[in-house]
């Protein structure tokens, strides 16, 4: 699923993943595909904060996914493996 | 419930015909975010309402530290929505257009507009909002806000490029920066206080000239030229 462009974010060391294609997210089953990656820190109807060793990520039910702590090289090769975390686990809608 | 019931304690500080000015006057708000939002909510309570708002995203975690349109309520909300329904619960009248993302191709819906704030982050995208206001002759409210500091002036005529020096240059499209509420909400109130004077006929900060503001400053406020 490379169909996502990374743009940098408004706040410090941070990228979001953005889908080319309008795609909706299945949090119940995204929390079960990211579970290997780190820590479920929260989760709500709307969005699941996650977090790994040397970054976080908010993952929105909206499609949308936030990449904090990270420089640009760091958010390319994470945003490739968590888009295809999320695929396998069938949590994109 | 009637206008002069909600807002007549707007009504003292600012004559009758300078109320209903405000009401009548097209407000735009280009980007609703730290300083949008709150310039917002003061257009709207000060009785503004006709309003055009721009943003293109969505309410995010990383918002709440300073925008008064991230709740729990609104998150993951396009913020145009909620800013618009924001809107309507302090007075139902509003009457909220909403224009998503300001590229190209937008400069043409703020002919419609009396004056325009630009709230948004980036000085490409100032740049861009600024010249089609200078060029539509429409006041330009520019407000920005980092850290604990900010600035508010107003742009009638004189070019933004020109005023920070940037003419020719290539421009980062975002920033990077934290951000503080306290100077996000003074950037969007004092910003909504310049377009509310401009349509009251009162005066305003002109640029070149600026006003800036530090919360950690103990001058607080003071005016100095831009650039």
């Amino acid at each position: 699923m490379d169909f996502y462009t990374l743009e940098p974010c408004a706040t410090s060391n941070a990228f979001e993943i953005r889908f080319k294609r309008a795609v909706r997210i299945d949090l119940g089953k995204a929390e079960k595909a990211l579970a290997k990656k780190g820590e479920v820190l929260a989760r709500t109807s709307v969005v699941l904060v996650f977090k790994a060793d040397d970054y976080s990520a908010s993952v929105y039910a909206s499609g949308r996914i936030m990449l904090k702590d990270v420089t640009r090289d760091e958010a390319e090769k994470l945003a490739g493996a968590l888009t295809h975390a999320l695929e396998k686990g069938g949590a994109f809608l | 419930m009637p206008y002069s019931e909600k807002f007549f304690r707007n009504i003292g500080a600012i004559s009758r015909a300078g109320q209903a000015s405000i009401r009548d006057s097209k407000f735009c708000v280009v980007g609703l975010g730290g300083t949008g939002g709150f310039a917002l909510e003061c257009l709207v309570r000060l009785g503004a309402e006709n309003l055009i708002i721009f943003d293109h995203d969505r309410v995010e975690l990383g918002n709440f530290n300073r925008q008064l349109l991230a709740t729990d309520r609104t998150l993951d909300m396009r913020k145009e929505d909620a800013a618009a329904s924001r809107a309507r619960s302090i007075n139902k009248n509003a009457k909220i257009k909403k224009s998503g993302r300001f590229g190209a191709g937008s400069a043409g819906r703020l002919a419609d507009c009396d004056i325009v704030i630009d709230a948004t982050d980036s000085l490409a995208t100032k740049l861009e909002i600024a010249e089609a206001c200078r060029q539509a002759k429409i006041p330009y409210v520019f407000c920005s806000a980092q850290g604990s500091r900010g600035i508010v002036t107003v742009f009638r005529g004189y070019r933004l490029g020109r005023a920070f020096q940037v003419d020719g240059k290539k421009l980062e499209s975002k920033s990077c920066a934290s951000v503080l509420c306290p100077a996000a909400s003074l950037a969007g109130t004092l910003a909504a206080a310049q377009a509310a004077n401009i349509a009251l006929g009162k005066p305003v900060v002109k640029a070149p000239e600026a006003l800036f503001f530090d919360i950690f400053d103990r001058r607080l406020f003071w005016k100095a030229g831009l650039g």
